[in-house]
């Protein structure tokens, strides 16, 4: 079990009323579309923090924030004793080498023009210059056995690799430079379902081996089961529920994560018929303009007057945080 | 299904030619010329300079030694046209070569720095635009003097301008793909990030607009030449020939016909082969 | 609104599609390619047959040859027996006729099968007053009706809108209805529900199993989800590399599957571990 250099008991990553937004174009003018709102977690020491959501969460949003691919307007992140929102430059670049991601499409996350082998390489070329050309080598071929690839792939080309084993290079990419925390958005939905299986039993294998905090980010909620040890859900860019795992999926407290996980299809004929399942009525609002009061309340079941007139706050029911108003009595 | 390799670049390179024979076709007769202008005046009897006064302006014949007849100075045509493609051929070169490295890196430059640096180089271009080409090289001739290596230099900085205006809207676009973002997540940056991700990634394109610059400055050379601005005597460009052998047209239409029907394949041949760039190289570079 | 499909009765268990010795071949730069080799189905009044496969099995290639929407490189073999009336061969003019009342298509992409500089209200009347000689007024007012049935929300107001305007839910809902405008005997759907998100999804599904029990219609269902075909299929088919490996009752192929393949599929589908 290699150690990981980077392994505290500190938290790993504390974020704090994070709040990102772009500028589009709407109906001829520029406005500000909010993709989240006042997001805050913590992600423990060899955690693994799942995020489910569907479109105009902001999940993807969350991810590259994190990264400081995307500029943030308000909140922190701090990653270790490190403010990684003040960082820039040659001490942000510093950094980079305990915070990495393994992207959404395997084969689009690599460059075309570059052999696996100088994909690999690179990370350490940059983040970790005191190594000789040949530890690098060395460094490379180690992680290319971890994630079940052969030496014969590092002489290939992106369009030459499967989606799954473009995604194995995409994690062992991350991980070759032996960071703390890897965040991993969406990277089971460009593979097909039976690759799937095979990437996420990867990625439990290798946090396990080094101890690796982890954020989750998907939609595939049977996966993140599998391998979150908490859940955080979000919609329209708000948290509406941070759970352990099996808090959430045994007992949601949210109306949205109860609703989520009631529309995931089940594979057993006997068990879909039984379930009388009523879907969410009205569509996602868009984020250009979402609802006054908690964003939830126009497809909620539960709601009230007072859903419209003020925002829940996260709070604290039991071993969770909800945020809704009428959490407990529903 | 996905674990089906796709065939090795080198194959579908292969693959693809034999799609289009006519760029094979027109890159082997462009090659041919070139050979030839290189070879043949060294095997020659013939110079391209020294005037044989009892044997001006002959038709072509296939006998007497002057396959394409001779010029008003009696010298032998083909070589002087031969001589004409070297000039011609090497001020394409140089100059497209000048404006493609130009080009590529301010546009690159520009379009992955974006905001106000990109905003100001682009503006400097659209400025540079406006300049009229013909004056400008009248001028650069005036304080230079006629030479060759002004119009390695005059073309050469007219023609960066639409380069460097593809490669910078090229460069906005792969600044949004996964992959550049995976590369600043692994620390790239600067000259690394466009040196090894945005340039190379732009090359196809690059490719393209190259080979059809070269027909481009072929003619901008010919038209300077034309005018009178170009190479010096007795050294002669194919331009130079033309304009020769227009003033003489009627009665010996060889001297126009000849160098004019060399030009236009070497332009046409340029295109032909830019044009299967084009196609070989595009639906590669979309993956 | 209106039950049964045109003409015959909805659910008197006769055969509406027949499907027999079904093979199709491209002919491609890299020779012959084979989507289809050899597929025997039979689809009947009412039933929802569920067709499950991995990309590249064909599932899609079956749908398009019964609509006759295959490129014209393709080369078909075979018999497609609608109520008796052999589909391949037939005159453009007929297999239209078909095509827009009796047999409708919701596709996967809504944007790519809804036109873009139509409003849907257009779009949605055109059904009617093309094929059914509709008035525009009675056709409109029909089209409102139906987008209420796929339970959408301030009808009139969407109904004025363009197809970008809608979000992705409400565009695959809008082509249910307009396969439903047709008021066909069969819906084929291919991967309906991919694109969506899952309370969307969840939402899209509960529709189109609401609208099948009101008109009778059967449905041709196309899918790599098995937990959509658990949850709408009678029987459910297998394919892959163009052919149908196992076809059985739904609860039959989940339960006890016969074929290596079947039982990999299961196996690799997600399961959520939900309390009971």
């Amino acid at each position: 079990m290699s150690r990981n250099p980077y392994r505290t008991s500190a938290t790993a990553l504390s974020v704090r009323a994070l709040a990102v937004s772009y500028a589009v174009r709407h109906a001829g003018r520029s406005v500000r579309l909010r993709a989240l709102e006042g997001v805050g977690f913590d992600l423990g020491p060899a955690e693994t923090l799942g995020i489910v959501g569907e479109s105009g969460s902001g999940k993807s949003s969350l991810a590259r924030a994190l990264l400081r691919l995307i500029p943030v307007e308000a909140g922190s992140v701090r990653l270790g004793d490190a403010d990684l929102l003040a960082l820039r430059g040659a001490a942000l670049r510093q950094v980079r080498a305990r915070l990495q991601m393994v992207f959404q499409d395997g084969i689009a996350a690599l460059d075309p023009r570059q052999r696996v082998r100088d994909a690999l390489e690179e990370p350490l070329a940059v983040l970790r210059p005191e190594l000789t050309p040949l530890e690098r080598q060395a460094r490379v071929r180690a992680m290319l056995a971890r994630v079940g690839l052969e030496a014969a792939h590092l002489e290939r080309f992106p369009h030459e690799l499967s989606g799954g084993q473009a995604q194995r290079i995409g994690i062992a990419r991350a991980l070759v430079v032996e960071p703390g925390v890897l965040i991993c958005d969406e990277p089971l939905s460009s593979l097909d379902v039976s690759i799937r299986a095979q990437i996420t039993t990867l990625l439990r294998t290798l946090r396990d081996q080094s101890g690796l905090s982890m954020i989750f980010i998907s939609h595939d909620l049977p996966a993140v089961q599998q391998l979150c040890d908490r859940v955080l859900v979000l919609y329209l860019g708000r948290i509406m529920e941070i759970a352990a795992c099996d808090s959430l999926f045994r007992a949601a407290q949210h109306p949205y994560t109860r609703a989520l996980l009631q529309s995931v299809p089940v594979p057993d004929p006997r068990a879909a018929r039984a379930r009388r399942i009523v879907p969410l009525a009205g569509e996602i609002p868009s984020s250009l303009s979402p609802p006054s009061g908690c964003v939830f309340r126009t497809r909620c079941p539960y709601a009230v007057a007072r859903c419209a007139e003020e925002a829940p706050a996260l709070r604290r029911l039991g071993e969770s945080e909800v945020a809704c108003h009428r959490a407990g009595e529903i | 299904m996905n674990s089906a390799r796709a065939p090795g670049e080198f194959v579908a390179w292969r693959r693809a030619l034999d799609r289009h024979p006519g760029t094979l076709v027109a890159g082997g007769v462009l090659l041919l010329i070139a050979l030839a202008s290189l070879v043949v005046p060294a095997l020659s009897p013939y110079d391209y300079y020294t005037p044989q006064l009892d044997l001006v302006s002959r038709p072509p014949m296939l006998h007497g030694g002057h396959l394409l007849g001779t010029d008003p100075l009696g010298r032998d045509l083909l070589i002087r046209v031969l001589w004409g493609c070297r000039i011609s051929l090497l001020i394409a070169l140089v100059a497209s070569l000048i404006s493609v490295l130009l080009g590529v890196l301010w546009g690159a430059l520009a379009g992955y720095t974006g905001g106000r640096t990109d905003a100001l180089m682009m503006r400097a271009v659209d400025v540079l635009y406006s300049v009229p080409f013909v004056p400008f090289v009248i001028v650069l001739t005036m304080l230079f003097g006629r030479a060759l290596w002004l119009m390695f230099v005059a073309i050469g900085a007219v023609s960066w301008l639409d380069i460097a205006r593809i490669v910078r809207g090229e460069a906005l676009a792969l600044k949004r793909r996964d992959f550049i973002d995976a590369a600043r997540v692994a620390g790239v940056h600067g000259a690394r990030m466009i040196g090894r991700h945005i340039v190379p990634n732009l090359l196809g394109v690059v490719i393209i607009y190259a080979t059809l610059t070269v027909p481009t400055v072929i003619l901008f050379e010919a038209f300077m030449s034309f005018l009178g601005l170009g190479v010096r005597v007795p050294l002669a460009s194919l331009g130079s020939l033309i304009a020769d052998g227009a003033s003489d047209m009627q009665a010996h239409p060889h001297l126009l016909l000849v160098p004019a029907a060399v030009l236009a394949t070497i332009v046409y041949c340029f295109n032909f082969v830019g044009d299967g760039l084009r196609d070989l190289l595009d639906p590669h570079d979309r993956t | 609104m209106s039950t049964a499909g045109a003409g015959s009765s909805a659910t008197d268990g006769a055969t509406l599609l027949q499907l027999s010795g079904l093979r199709l071949q491209y002919a491609t730069r890299a020779g012959t390619l084979e989507a289809l080799a050899g597929i025997d189905l039979e689809i009947r009044t009412g039933e929802c047959v569920g067709i499950v496969g991995e990309s590249g099995s064909g599932k899609t290639a079956l749908l398009l040859s019964i609509l006759g929407l295959l490129p014209p490189a393709a080369r078909i073999a075979g018999s497609i027996r609608y109520r008796g009336l052999e589909l391949l061969g037939l005159r453009a003019a007929e297999l239209n006729r078909i095509r827009g009342t009796r047999i409708a298509m919701v596709f996967q992409d809504p944007m790519s099968a809804l036109n873009p500089c139509m409003r849907i209200i257009d779009q949605l009347s055109e059904v009617s007053r093309v094929h059914r000689g509709l008035a525009r007024r009675a056709a409109e007012g029909r089209a409102l009706t139906m987008l209420q049935a796929v339970h959408i929300g301030e009808p009139a107001r969407i109904a004025r809108q363009y197809p970008h305007q809608l979000s992705g839910g409400m565009r695959q809902r809008v082509m249910i209805a307009m396969a439903l405008m047709a008021e066909p005997e069969l819906i084929l759907a291919d991967e309906p529900t991919t694109a969506l998100d899952v309370t969307v999804q969840a939402q899209v599904l509960s529709v189109l199993q609401e609208l099948r029990a009101h008109s009778g219609a059967a449905l041709l269902l196309v899918t790599h989800d098995l937990g959509i075909v658990a949850q709408l299929a009678d029987r459910v088919g297998v394919m892959r590399s163009g052919r149908l490996l196992e076809l059985a009752d739904c609860q039959t192929l989940f339960e006890q599957p016969r074929e290596a393949y079947t039982q990999s599929l299961l196996a690799s589908v997600p399961r959520l571990e939900l309390p009971a």
